[in-house]
């Protein structure tokens, strides 16, 4: 079995609430997390706010540490490094956030903001080793050598994320994380930078984990998907499969509540979770052990305020952590 | 059709005034009319100007924005209203919604008391009075325990209950027109869907028309009978919401919803309008689009377009929208 090129082992990460005037409180953004992403796939994964996204992206990256777990990049374990290892590391996994215009140095030439993360290398190269590496980036995101002496704020927002993938593939990266990347960007522009982030995995082998809230973004280039609420991954499978017969009922949801193009007017009615189900939660075990998502959920039954269900496996390549994932396979798509 | 139209819009130009005494032209030979209780989306990306037309309804401009044509609200010139005129207007006949509840709201103030101030103010109503109308307007908007909400802080609350309360605030003067600007954009898809569902809700009841000012082809399907297509400050096209989204007129349409994101069984690249929207200082020669049109021909960049309307309720500024068309 080939090794995956990132496997995240049980991965909680809690924060420490309150402060000066409220009670302390501990939040759990990441809860008992595992998934494996393998080499030169697009990895896709899904949430709303406050699901655990940005606070994976940021473990990934070693701009945080986990409470526990472990985060296994390339074989070696992304915390057992010292600062001089992770440094080294660092050109092997680089990020591309959501703001062009924030994640730009609006004081410097797009040629030295895209230069920058090979001061990392070891080997530091040459001035005009540099300058032809920047180019030749340049020119593998569609931009042009004599735009390499402009400034952030001569480009257009699509232009600008080009940039920020060029600074975040200049290190030859094994992974790129992209939080939100083409969010902010127009309609007519988000295509290209999406079809800029297929050809990369197809011709330069880049693994990409890819953030968004945008289900259809996703459906649109990724490999796999994770599905993400209050910290834990939900289900996860191949995209495709995932969005065409989802095993988890957060998933549907998610899916039903997305705008698109083909659904005129109002909605037909979703069906309410059970109110039996809503009341459960006071009289079944003790609170935290039922599901996450019971309060929402349409087919929330007692077994779901008494025990939180895991991550299992129903179909080859499909995990969800839903007692009724097999109701959900036999329901009507 | 014997009554006045509730919004109508004629042949408004808005243009910028530079530093060096220069004019940079934004809005062209912009028309609209809205009917009471119409839904009405205005699409459009950024750098399309459609910001700056809400702004121009509401009277709002930037004292750099120099606007002519005419604006009429029920019948009455609002670019004529001195600011006090348009005060009352705007507290009274139009509400309006923002995209980002948070800096829309008064952070040092109960959410209850800037829903009340506007019935104060407008209304004449007590305090007392205004603050139990908040309460009212509270649980239209579905925030549960309304009583206990009122007085809390907006950052109290989550992004989906502030826009509520934003809602609540444009509503509360029972405006006839309501105009949104992007609001749901910084909202999470599940609560986009239920503030949407509000927001359809209180505008059916109250008989209230909407314009709604989206980059977001699928929250226009979902919110509005009527579209118009807005691009570099030019009506592209415009008509029933399902008619242009199903059968285009404008390639710069079609080009759009070309490019919204879908799985490709396939496997080949998404399609793109190549280029990006020009800057206002930079548009092509002719029509604003020609420059990444797919479909361009030589007379496209002859002239600039007329807006024509080659079928009843349909309206296209294109061509060879008007050569291809079956009659």
């Amino acid at each position: 079995m080939k090794t995956p090129l990132i496997d995240i082992r049980r991965l909680t990460r809690d924060y420490a609430g309150g402060g000066l005037f409220a009670r302390p409180s501990l939040t759990r953004a990441l809860d008992d997390l595992t998934m494996t992403v393998e080499a030169g796939t697009i990895h896709g994964i899904v949430g709303e706010s406050g699901c655990g996204k940005s606070t994976l992206a940021r473990i990934l990256m070693a701009l945080d540490r986990p409470t526990s777990g472990d985060v296994i990049l390339d074989g070696a374990s992304l915390f057992d490094l010292s600062p001089k290892e992770l440094m080294r590391k660092r050109r092997d996994f680089q990020m591309v956030f959501q703001d062009p215009f924030g994640s730009l140095d609006p004081r410097q030439r797009v040629a030295r903001i895209v230069a920058e993360p090979l001061h990392v290398l070891d080997e530091k190269p040459s001035r005009a080793a540099r300058r032809e590496r920047v180019m030749a980036m340049l020119e593998a995101v569609g931009l042009n050598a004599a735009q390499a002496e402009r400034y952030p704020h001569e480009f257009s927002g699509g232009q600008r994320q080009r940039i920020a993938i060029a600074r975040a593939l200049i290190t030859e990266p094994k992974l790129v994380v992209a939080d939100e990347a083409v969010s902010a960007l127009d309609l007519s522009v988000q295509a290209q930078v999406l079809n800029l982030i297929t050809r990369l995995k197809r011709e330069r082998g880049v693994t990409f984990l890819f953030i968004t809230h945008n289900l259809a973004v996703v459906d649109a280039v990724a490999d796999q998907v994770g599905v993400m609420y209050r910290g834990r991954l939900v289900e996860s499978g191949p995209a495709r499969a995932v969005f065409e017969r989802p095993l988890h009922p957060y998933t549907r949801v998610l899916a039903d509540a997305e705008p698109s193009v083909t659904k005129f007017g109002r909605p037909p009615a979703r069906p309410a979770p059970p109110a039996a189900a809503l009341a459960a939660p006071l009289t079944h075990g003790p609170p935290g052990q039922g599901c996450a998502f019971l309060p929402r959920c349409p087919l929330a039954g007692p077994r779901c305020a008494a025990e939180a269900p895991v991550l299992r496996q129903v179909l080859p390549g499909r995990q969800t952590a839903c007692h009724h994932a097999e109701q959900m396979l036999c329901a009507p798509a | 059709m014997s009554a006045a139209p509730l919004l109508s819009v004629e042949n408004l130009d808005i243009a910028m005034r530079l530093p060096d005494g220069g004019r940079l032209p934004i809005v062209k030979d912009f028309s609209l009319t809205l009917q009471a209780g119409d839904t009405l989306g205005i699409v459009g990306e950024s750098g399309s100007g459609k910001s700056l037309l809400s702004l121009a309804v509401m009277g709002l401009l930037p004292p750099a924005a120099i606007a002519s044509g005419r604006i009429l609200l029920e019948g009455r010139d609002l670019m004529a209203l001195d600011d006090d005129g348009m005060s009352r207007v705007r507290g009274r006949r139009i509400g309006m919604i923002f995209q980002e509840p948070m800096t829309a709201l008064n952070p040092a103030m109960t959410v209850g008391d800037q829903i009340a101030e506007g019935l104060v103010r407008h209304e004449k109503l007590s305090w007392k009075a205004a603050r139990e109308a908040a309460v009212d307007l509270l649980d239209r908007v579905r925030i549960p325990d309304p009583r206990a909400r009122a007085k809390a802080y907006p950052h109290q609350m989550s992004g989906g209950q502030r826009q509520r309360v934003g809602i609540a605030i444009a509503v509360a003067m029972r405006p006839a027109l309501m105009i949104a600007d992007e609001p749901t954009t910084a909202l999470d898809v599940t609560v986009q869907a239920e503030v949407l569902e509000i927001l359809d809700d209180l505008c059916a009841r109250e008989g209230m028309a909407l314009m709604l000012i989206s980059h977001d082809l699928g929250v226009i399907a979902r919110m509005c009978a009527r579209t118009l297509v807005l691009y570099a400050g030019r009506r592209m096209e415009e008509g029933d919401t399902r008619g242009v989204l199903t059968e285009p007129l404008n390639p710069y349409t079609r080009g759009l919803l070309r490019a919204v994101p879908r799985r490709r069984v396939d496997g080949a690249p998404l399609d793109t309008i190549p280029g990006t929207v020009p800057g206002f200082a930079r548009l092509p020669e002719g029509c604003v689009f020609s420059d990444r049109c797919g479909d361009v021909v030589a007379a496209c960049r002859a002239g600039e377009p007329a807006w024509t309307q080659p079928r009843p309720n349909r309206g296209v500024r294109c061509i060879r929208a008007q050569q291809e068309m079956p009659a």
